[in-house]
């Protein structure tokens, strides 16, 4: 998994407009190692709860994911009712895979919970700002 | 040219097409989330991968 920081005043414009730069690394596609990365999802989230507010956005501190299969929509809505009510988050957002469901209800698909996957920084390589949580050298 | 406060966050979930070659699949993709950050509308890129893999073909999401 890999999480970008979007820092643009448009988050949902960020991926394209990276696509389209000059600065886009085209290149690294001609390595023949690119065609070991087989992508399983990809999403943006934008704060636009916040967004929607005069002034300048709130600060986003952390996220956190949670990758599920199955299940239904009630049971989803139900779980993320729970988690607002603690009041540790400001939003939920639920995505659905296009490759399982074009068009999914309410734009998402959601799942009995899953038992956490316990995830590690891989090592490190040229990131400009402080990682937001403790890395680990893979190798 | 942008601002660096964080607006949002974009996540990708990608295994290796030959998980045999993970260390390849890793440099690559070291390498290109690092360019990616370049035209300045990602500021960041944290890498991340499963501690143990899972039975699954997402045995291995990094």
């Amino acid at each position: 998994m890999t999480i970008y920081d979007i820092v643009t005043s448009d988050p949902a414009t960020a991926w394209p407009d990276t696509e389209r730069s000059p600065d886009y690394p085209t290149d690294l596609f001609s390595d023949p190692r690119a065609k070991l990365v087989a992508p399983a999802l990809r999403a943006s989230y934008a704060l636009v709860g916040s967004q929607i507010r005069p002034g300048e956005h709130g600060r986003l501190t952390g996220i956190h994911i949670i990758l599920s299969n199955g299940g239904d929509d009630t049971g989803r809505q139900r779980q993320e009712a729970g988690v607002l009510q603690t009041g540790l988050f400001y939003s939920a957002a639920r995505f659905g895979s296009s490759k399982d469901s074009p068009s999914p209800p309410n734009g998402s698909r959601y799942s009995r919970p899953m038992p956490a996957i316990p995830l590690t920084r891989t090592r490190e390589r040229p990131a400009p700002c402080h990682p937001p949580l403790q890395s680990s050298n893979r190798s | 040219m942008h601002e660096t406060r964080r607006t949002g966050v974009r996540f990708v979930l990608t295994n290796p097409s030959d998980p045999g070659r993970l260390d390849d699949f890793s440099d690559w993709y070291d390498t290109y989330a690092a360019a990616l950050t370049v035209p300045g509308y990602l500021a960041n890129a944290f890498r991340f991968e499963t501690l143990t893999p899972a039975p699954s073909r997402t045995a291995r999401a990094t």
